[in-house]
């Protein structure tokens, strides 16, 4: 049984059925990730004077990822335009380094957040606090030493209200602490505070969503490729679709870099 | 797009769409730029940093996805979601000022 | 509506050589019955699921009656099981304790609204109708509509498991309000948010599909504003859940987030639990806000799809058009559109301020508006009708009274000075199930005994079809209408004992009310039985239909070979009318289909 309007567009809507399909569906993401984007500024706005971090996140490798979420979408575009041209190899080529950027996409983000994993706060038992990278010293179980730290206690927090500032806090190079004199220690995983929290939930849906797209993607450019031959619009229509959500999930990086990195 | 372009045109697109590509490039680098600036307020460099995002955000949604071109349905079903996504943004964020919390004392 | 439906399929496809498409494979049983992706045989599932839901929601509430009725009393019959069940924790010597009865309420109103009503409404009825009334073939996405319905029944699989982990299942009321939610002890919570996020999912494919599909594969002729009004609410619907569902989605899983990974969205600074001490930083008020964007569209899910159902079924059996058809499209655009910014007047003893409370009293008064002009047009399309008095009219009969009581009783809910008496009581109970039971309910039991022709080619039995009418609406009514002054004398809800804890401040009469409630509600499920053994007993035995449109209607399912094949239509069709030509001076018949030539 066929269902009219697969690939050929309706004459009133002007649109082929996935088409509809896909913008409805982006409609709904746009509502999603625009809920968590109004938990973020309520989050925020709600925070005591000092207890919202700024310039937490790795900035360099932020835009390293923006660049290359930036380019995959350039990719996946030329990817259909050669689907249009005839040009299969074209879109094997362009496809596939798009699947791969989006691979190097979710690399980077796991160091990201195994890094923010190591990232510790620790409260000594003297009333100090230190923020900084925390590492084991072989062969002493009660010795860690802080990286790159500051004293919480000694800073002004409620002065930071901007990555810059964040980054002209004088900091040492490495702080020996006993672990006999630690009070408490926690890391910047998701439970640490409200930023953290909704900085895992947002960048976590989002790579949700990159694996997603990852594997419809790789579907098309593997055994779904073949309906190239039995039937090239409709796979070029797939590939297009492929390429709107795709450029959404883009689209949504494009706000949560500069809202969870730069502000 | 289920007709069928001509090669020259699907060039022309894929001009197009490198050198929006390269624009997107140069935004972010302003952007992360700008992030570097010694700006005190917290206002102005939330601003920037959002007019930025939202001209990315066009050259996206208007070139790459076409939506500049799109159907009338397409623009309806998009233009009636992000008044409910502002309007869910907006209300919530009021009902949090201080003269819409509770006092407990 | 059973699944030898499909059965049938294949053997009508056979019969009608001119069929276009002829592939009559068999497909065998699992892919006919079970991952099928024809609408029919999937708006079948969804049917039979949801019913067997509503059951089960039900029973729930059945348990609960007797702890209000007779707090601390072993239940009758079901006190050994649902200690077997549940444990002597939860349930010793067959008491309700009032953690189970916590338990029972917050899973009795998720059952009924996203297990029960909203796959049936949408799910079952959407799908099996949509594509028919709109000559189509199927829906837009077959396959997507398959994996939609399996996501709901993991979702809902879920949902019925979390009944048996340890600690019991979600006990912080259908809304999950945090912190208490967050709190409670044991996985319950968890199992709820994870089946919500299968649920939210499947809804959110569904209404891709149906949007996608009234939009696109409406046969020739069938211009927007001849769509039967029940393609409308339908597709308005659809929209409902696109746009309204996602931010539950994203509460669910900071929610989610909140339970498993100890971040603290909802939990505010400051807040210990006994003596540990919670991290901080989030709000609990967040988690309303984005729960009653959901919620407040959703109980326009619930009802949209019924008034569908009702202007069909009115127009059939008064043989008149709809008054007012253009009144009900924009009305229900327009209800539609005003549901999302309402929300917040289940939120005004929050705390806020009188703008704001301002702002939301004004926008719920507004959106009472497109509902009065629906119901009205409904009202008035009976007048100079010559009216059929068969099951399904009675229901959606019955639903116009019924509803207008539930939409009035919502009046003072919606102005804040009145609703700071009145929230959280017996009243908002009374309200709210006035418009789902006597409400949707009825309307959705009008369109099975209207629609079960035509997916099985036989009757439902009208006597008992009468008595499973006149028996449900006078216990519905003994059930929800003492709840009304029970509300106004201050009664709370979501008491396990019925208040009798605060008797003296409540009086005797509004406690003694408690057991004739309880009385009906137990009638209430007894009247049920007819309907079931109708339903089953009515597939093999029931009165066959004597043409495929056997209630002489204008719209496009009666069109359709009984059952209908896969494709739907045995030639293409072509629309000429509007879906309302009944009774057109000066023609033959006094119903004329849409798809006969002008």
């Amino acid at each position: 049984m066929d269902i009219p309007y697969n690939s050929t567009a309706r004459p009133d809507t002007g649109l082929y059925n996935a088409k509809v399909g896909i913008w409805l569906f982006l409609a709904s993401e746009v509502m999603l990730f625009g809920a968590l984007f109004s938990s973020y500024i309520l989050l925020r706005v709600s925070a005591d004077p000092g207890a919202w971090p700024h310039g937490l996140l790795n900035i360099p490798l932020g835009m390293l990822n923006t660049f290359i979420l930036i380019t995959s979408s350039i990719t996946a575009v030329m990817g259909w335009a050669s689907l249009k041209m005839n040009n299969f190899a074209g879109y094997k080529r362009n496809q596939g380094i798009t699947i791969l950027l989006a691979i190097v996409f979710i690399s980077i983000k796991s160091y990201e957040y195994t890094d923010k994993f190591h990232h510790y706060v620790v409260q000594l038992n003297n009333g100090d606090v230190v923020d900084g990278h925390l590492e084991r010293v072989k062969g002493d179980t009660n010795a860690i030493v802080i990286h790159e730290g500051y004293y919480v206690n000694k800073t002004d927090m409620t002065q930071i209200t901007h990555a810059w500032q964040y980054r002209q806090i004088a900091r040492e190079e490495s702080i020996p602490i006993k672990l006999t004199d630690v009070k408490s220690m926690e890391n910047f995983g998701p439970s640490h505070n409200a930023f953290t929290g909704i900085y895992f939930v947002i960048t976590g849906l989002h790579a949700l969503h990159i694996i997603g797209g990852i594997l419809v993607m790789a579907y098309l450019w593997g055994p779904g490729s073949i309906m190239w031959r039995t039937d090239p619009e409709r796979f070029t229509n797939r590939a297009e679709i492929a390429g709107l959500y795709w450029h959404f999930v883009d689209l949504v990086w494009i706000f949560a870099f500069p809202v969870l990195y730069l502000t | 797009m289920s007709n069928q372009p001509d090669s020259h045109d699907v060039q022309q697109q894929v001009r197009k769409q490198k050198q929006i590509c390269a624009a997107l490039l140069v935004f972010t680098i302003v952007t992360v730029g700008a992030s570097y600036l010694p700006i005190e307020s917290a206002f102005a460099s939330i601003a920037i940093a959002m007019a930025v995002a939202l001209v990315e955000a066009f050259l996206v949604a208007g070139f790459m996805m076409h939506l500049s071109t799109e159907r009338k349905i397409v623009h309806l079903v998009l233009v009636l979601t992000f008044f409910f996504f502002t309007a869910m943004m907006y209300l919530i964020l009021w009902a949090n000022r201080p003269g819409n919390r509770l006092h407990l004392h | 509506m059973s699944t030898t439906a499909a059965a049938h399929a294949p053997h009508h496809a056979d019969a009608h050589d001119d069929h276009a498409h002829g592939h009559h494979e068999d497909l065998g049983f699992i892919r006919t019955y079970i991952f099928s992706t024809d609408h029919k045989v999937i708006g079948v599932q969804y049917g039979i699921t949801a019913l067997l839901f509503l059951f089960l929601g039900f029973s729930l509430m059945m348990m609960m009656r007797w702890s209000i009725a007779h707090a601390g009393q072993p239940i009758p019959l079901f006190g050994p099981l649902l200690e077997t069940i549940f444990g002597s924790k939860f349930a010793p010597k067959g008491v309700m304790t009032p953690e189970l009865y916590n338990s029972f309420g917050a899973m009795h109103g998720t059952i009924m609204v996203f297990l029960g009503v909203v796959p049936l409404a949408f799910g079952a009825f959407g799908n099996l109708l949509v594509p028919l009334q709109i000559g189509a073939p199927d829906m837009a996405f077959p396959k997507l509509n398959m994996f939609s319905y399996h996501v709901n029944l993991v979702g809902g699989i879920i949902m019925f498991a979390s009944f048996f982990v340890p600690g019991g299942s979600a006990q912080s009321g259908w809304t999950s309000y945090p912190p208490l939610s967050v709190l409670a002890a044991g996985n319950g919570q968890v199992f709820w948010l994870v089946g919500m996020v299968f649920l939210i999912s499947s809804s959110l494919l569904g209404s891709v599909n149906l949007l996608a599909t009234v939009i696109q594969l409406r046969a020739p002729g069938l211009t927007w504003m001849r769509l039967p009004f029940f393609t409308w609410a339908q597709f308005v619907t659809g929209f409902l859940l696109l746009l309204a569902f996602p931010p539950l989605e994203a509460a669910g899983i900071m929610q989610l987030m909140d339970k498993v990974a100890h971040t603290s969205f909802f939990l505010p600074t400051g807040l210990t639990a006994g003596s540990v001490h919670i991290a901080g930083g989030g709000n609990p008020l967040l988690w309303q806000h984005l729960f009653w964007f959901l919620a407040h569209p959703e109980v326009y899910v619930l009802i949209l799809p019924a008034m569908g159902i009702v202007a069909e079924i009115v127009a059939n059996n008064t043989r008149k058009p709809i008054w007012g058809y253009k009144s009900l499209v924009y009305a229900s655009m327009a209800l539609g559109f005003m549901s999302f910014i309402v929300w917040a007047h289940h939120m005004y003893l929050t705390g806020m301020g009188t703008r704001l409370s301002t702002f939301f009293q004004t926008t719920t008064m507004i959106i009472s508006i497109p509902s009065v002009i629906i119901l009205t047009c409904l009202v008035l399309s009976l007048w100079g009708g010559s009216i059929r008095f068969n099951t399904p009219m009675l229901f959606v009969l019955a639903f116009l009274p019924m509803f207008g009581i539930g939409g009035l009783t919502g009046l003072p809910l919606g102005f804040g000075f009145s609703d700071l008496h009145l929230h959280d009581t017996y009243y908002v109970i009374a309200h709210f199930h006035y418009v789902v039971a006597p409400g949707t309910i009825f309307a959705l039991f009008g369109g099975i005994y209207f629609w079960y022709p035509k997916v099985t080619g036989r009757f439902m039995n009208e006597y008992w079809g009468k008595v499973h009418f006149f028996t449900s609406f006078i216990f519905m009514n003994l059930i929800f209408m003492p709840m009304f002054s029970q509300g106004m004398a201050g009664m709370l809800r979501r008491m396990h004992d019925g208040g009798a804890s605060y008797a003296q401040a409540l009086g005797p009469g509004v406690i003694h009310m408690n057991v004739i409630v309880s009385i009906a509600a137990w009638s209430l499920g007894l009247a049920q039985i007819p309907f079931i053994i109708n339903f089953f007993w009515s597939v093999r035995h029931g009165e066959k239909i004597p043409n495929d449109n056997p209630w002489d209607a204008t719209t496009l399912e009666w069109q359709t070979p009984t059952p209908p094949p896969h494709g739907n239509f045995t030639k293409p069709i072509t629309v000429y009318r509007g879906p309302y030509e009944y009774s057109v001076p000066g023609h033959a018949t006094d119903f004329i289909p849409q798809s006969e030539p002008a």
